[in-house]
């Protein structure tokens, strides 16, 4: 005997079997080329970081303590990767820095507690049922959420935004891209320079609206007590708010023409230099809002 | 009384100030004066415009809040009581060539203003090229100094702009920037226009930071695209 061990060629066709038989029972398997499949624990108050270039990520909470991912990558997407149990971070590496030849489409499954931060180019964002922060960023991907996260920051430069939650803080920013806002929130803040932003009233403790040129449409109903500011250089506003709105909205415009068919005017002046200044009560009162346009047309009606 | 003699004394003369003589003396040179008596006319139509003036103009009320936060209730110790200060009063120009003077500045403006306003869209595209040039890298920080505030935002978004310059961002990122900032731009060209048709105008000054704000908030945005 020298020590050696020696295995017959029937052998090592069985070892290479066992070996490929653990590596499939294993978390982690490569069902097909351009497809991973992957799961690992994770706390349940994760701190998530997702990178995915281009194509779609879309993510879910669930009830267990572990993050699952389908990735599928098409040829020159880059490398899947994944690591890390209270912070984890995971996507998908392109080739070249900053670049990418292909997209990738990702599915995850978080814990429903965690905060989940995601950046993108031009993939697509999507969240649902997620309960902890969020921070989500795509340059020209739309960004989509759902559910009752405890904050939302969503931001794209020319995708659109669509956020329907429950949440006490929301921050949505785009740059040339529509803004899309309904459910409870109680701080809301929303940007644009070019885009359209769409508001829902509701909840609103306070609401801030500001574009350069992007319309604003504000509809339904305010919440008593809420204080609401709308400011636009160009962009028209309308406020299309329920009839039985209590609300006191006030008006200033440096250029552009006021109409209201909601509530009562108080108090209108018009100057050359300084503008126009509208003061309007719609039934008892109870809700400022203010908007201020340097030459946007504003309408105030009740919504149809 | 000689013709200079009179002219130093008409301010009084018109507000009623002088003497019984000296308002006879006066009075008896103008009937005989004509060029001293256009004169007085002058002074007493400059001094009815100045009283139609408003007594004050009172700053916008979010402008004062700020102003009032700022200005708290101790004294600051750069504000010398005007009591203390005041000296012997000293022989400078007299009242009516001061409100001459204050009403030919207005006379001025409001014609520069209407010259520039006439084809508001050349004045808007002045606005732009002058924005299209560089500006100080370093803006003074001057509190004090009006426009201050617009000279910051100006210095803030230029490092901003070269910064993500020097990130080497994707060309289809910077064709979004570069798009916006156009839109951004060419509202504050537009407020500045305005700004200077109206000049005391706190409520477009506010939308004029606003809106540099935004295109700070532009940059920063972009940046992020940037970062890991």
């Amino acid at each position: 005997m020298n020590g050696q061990v020696r295995f017959s060629r029937g052998g090592l066709v069985a070892l290479a079997l066992c070996v490929l038989a653990a590596v499939g029972l294993t978390s982690t398997r490569s069902v097909a080329q351009g497809r991973v499949e992957r799961g690992l624990a994770a706390s349940a108050d994760a701190t998530i970081r997702i990178y995915n270039l281009s194509g779609s990520t879309s993510i879910s909470g669930w009830d267990r303590d572990s993050v699952a991912v389908v990735a599928e990558l098409e040829p020159g997407a880059g490398r899947f990767y994944m690591a890390g149990h209270e912070a984890i971070k995971l996507g998908v590496e392109p080739p070249t820095a900053g670049t990418t030849a292909g997209s990738a489409r990702l599915e995850i499954r978080v814990p429903r507690g965690s905060v989940v931060w995601v950046k993108a180019a031009d993939a697509s964002i999507e969240v649902d049922g997620v309960e902890g922060g969020l921070d989500l960023y795509s340059v020209s991907g739309s960004v989509r959420v759902r559910g009752a996260p405890a904050t939302v920051r969503a931001e794209s430069m020319e995708g659109a935004i669509w956020i329907e939650a429950r949440t006490p803080w929301l921050r949505a920013k785009t740059a040339s891209g529509s803004i899309d806002l309904a459910g409870e929130v109680s701080d809301l803040a929303a940007t644009s320079v070019s885009g359209t932003i769409r508001v829902v009233a509701a909840r609103q403790a306070r609401a801030r609206i500001e574009s350069v040129t992007g319309e604003v449409i504000v509809s339904g109903r305010p919440t008593r007590g809420g204080a609401w500011e709308i400011e636009t250089h160009s962009g028209a506003v309308t406020l299309a708010l329920a009839p039985d709105t209590d609300a006191e909205i006030d008006v200033h415009t440096f250029g552009g023409e006021v109409r209201s068919t909601l509530g009562r005017v108080l108090n209108r002046r018009t100057d050359d230099l300084a503008g126009s200044d509208w003061s309007i009560m719609a039934g008892a009162g109870g809700t400022s809002m203010t908007v201020r346009t340097f030459k946007a047309p504003v309408t105030i009606r009740p919504a149809r | 009384m000689r013709c200079e003699e009179v002219r130093g004394r008409l301010d009084e003369w018109v507000e009623g100030a002088l003497g019984e003589r000296q308002k006879e003396a006066v009075a008896a040179h103008l009937a005989g004066c004509d060029d001293c008596r256009a004169e007085a006319r002058e002074l007493e139509a400059l001094l009815a415009a100045a009283a139609d003036l408003p007594r004050e103009i009172r700053p916008p009320r979010e402008l004062w809040a700020g102003i009032d936060a700022r200005l708290g209730d101790e004294p600051s110790p750069m504000v010398v009581p005007l009591a203390a200060r005041r000296g012997p009063r000293r022989a400078g120009l007299p009242a009516w060539a001061m409100v001459a003077a204050a009403l030919a500045l207005v006379v001025v403006t409001a014609a520069v203003t209407t010259i520039l306003t006439r084809n508001y869209d050349e004045a808007v595209a002045l606005k732009l090229r002058r924005a299209g040039e560089s500006a100080p890298p370093t803006a003074a920080r001057d509190e004090d100094v009006p426009g201050a505030d617009e000279a910051r935002f100006l210095a803030a978004s230029q490092e901003l702009l070269a910064g993500l310059e020097a990130q080497d961002l994707s060309p289809e990122t910077m064709e979004i920037v570069r798009r916006n900032l156009e839109v951004i731009d060419a509202a504050i060209a537009e407020l500045q226009v305005a700004l200077d048709r109206d000049p005391g105008n706190g409520e477009l000054t506010r939308m004029l930071l606003a809106t540099y704000q935004r295109k700070i908030d532009l940059l920063e945005q972009a940046a992020r695209s940037g970062e890991g």
